[in-house]
């Protein structure tokens, strides 16, 4: 067997397994999926609002327009999404609805680059960094976490260069199903659950372990007697 | 729930190693749930302590699997190496999924 071939794999296999740290759900809690909704989208007719997933590695079209519900569309874990207003005399589909897909590296990156400019200039940042699932306590009941927002304009009629970020002035915690929703995930919630959450799952995680060991200790003393 | 993430830990992990060693089945089965049984709570633990040291965890993972199917299964330690390595990784990318 080549070891360097062996070494060399496991080094380039490390690197995509670090992603996967995204996945695991600490012990004693469980991920619950976050609705993000624009409340008042409607009061900005001159506007269209549009979410852009800034996603590692993709190459679809990565822009969503916001439909009238304000909900804003979700994209995959690793996205970092925004959220951003333009003026319908700026909109430009032909950019933004580019449904291409891109298999050459330098094609995706040239199309990111002419969004970023894009947005820079013709459009306005109402959200970033927004979050589609938060982890809270196995004992939560199930159900979305809707979070609302609600987007604030001096002058709707004026240039997006006039617009305000948006705030989350107002979050609501909706049940659904009839069933209670699990307690608001704020920041403070989250790393107190990190902290505290384990309950009695943090001793069955070292039980089990534990009584694993044992037999494979038994098992390995019975052959070695054999 | 969380006894299903570990069932999928342990139903990728016990098709790999039932790759490499078809001998014996329920042996093979029996080996693999008690391997998966030590590593995998110690795994989620430490992950769920340290999420950061996500990549020690899983050289460790790996480095004790490699110990366990080396003494249980009796092969060498290059096919005992590339069968923990394998399983963990297979069981890390499907949790992309």
């Amino acid at each position: 067997m080549n070891y360097l071939g062996l070494v060399f794999t496991f080094l380039i296999a490390i690197f995509f397994v670090s992603y996967a740290c995204a996945d695991l759900i600490p012990p004693g809690t469980k991920s619950i999926p976050i609705v993000n909704s624009l409340d008042n989208i409607r009061d900005f007719p001159n506007f269209t609002f549009v979410s852009y997933g800034d996603c590692p590695g993709s190459m679809e079209n990565s822009v969503k327009v916001i439909d009238e519900d304000g909900v804003v569309p979700t994209y995959y874990k690793f996205c970092k999404v925004y959220v951003y207003a333009i003026a319908n005399s700026n909109f430009d589909a032909s950019l933004l609805l580019n449904d291409t897909t891109r298999i050459n590296t330098s094609e995706q990156i040239a199309y990111k680059q002419e969004l970023k400019n894009y947005f820079n200039i013709s459009a306005k940042l109402i959200l970033s960094d927004l979050e589609f699932s938060q982890n809270a306590p196995e004992t939560s009941a199930g159900g979305n976490i809707q979070q609302h927002f609600m987007i604030s304009l001096n002058t709707p009629s004026s240039p997006p260069s006039n617009l305000q970020n948006g705030t989350n002035s107002q979050i609501k915690n909706e049940p659904q199903n009839g069933t209670n929703a699990p307690s608001l995930p704020n920041t403070s919630s989250l790393s107190s659950t990190k902290k505290t959450g384990y309950g009695p799952l943090f001793y069955w995680y070292l039980l089990l372990p534990f009584l694993a060991l044992i037999v494979i200790v038994i098992i390995l003393v019975l052959r070695k007697r054999k | 729930m969380l006894i299903f993430y570990f069932l999928i830990t342990f139903i990728s992990e016990l098709f790999l190693y039932l790759l490499f060693f078809r001998k014996n089945f329920l042996q093979t089965l029996f080996y693999c749930f008690l391997i998966n049984l030590l590593s995998w709570p110690l795994a989620q633990l430490f992950n769920g302590l340290f999420p950061a040291c996500f990549l020690v965890v899983e050289l460790c993972v790996v480095f004790i699997e490699f110990s366990l199917i080396f003494l249980l299964f009796q092969t060498s330690l290059r096919r005992a190496l590339l069968v923990s390595f394998l399983a963990n990784l297979l069981s890390a990318c499907l949790s992309f999924l």
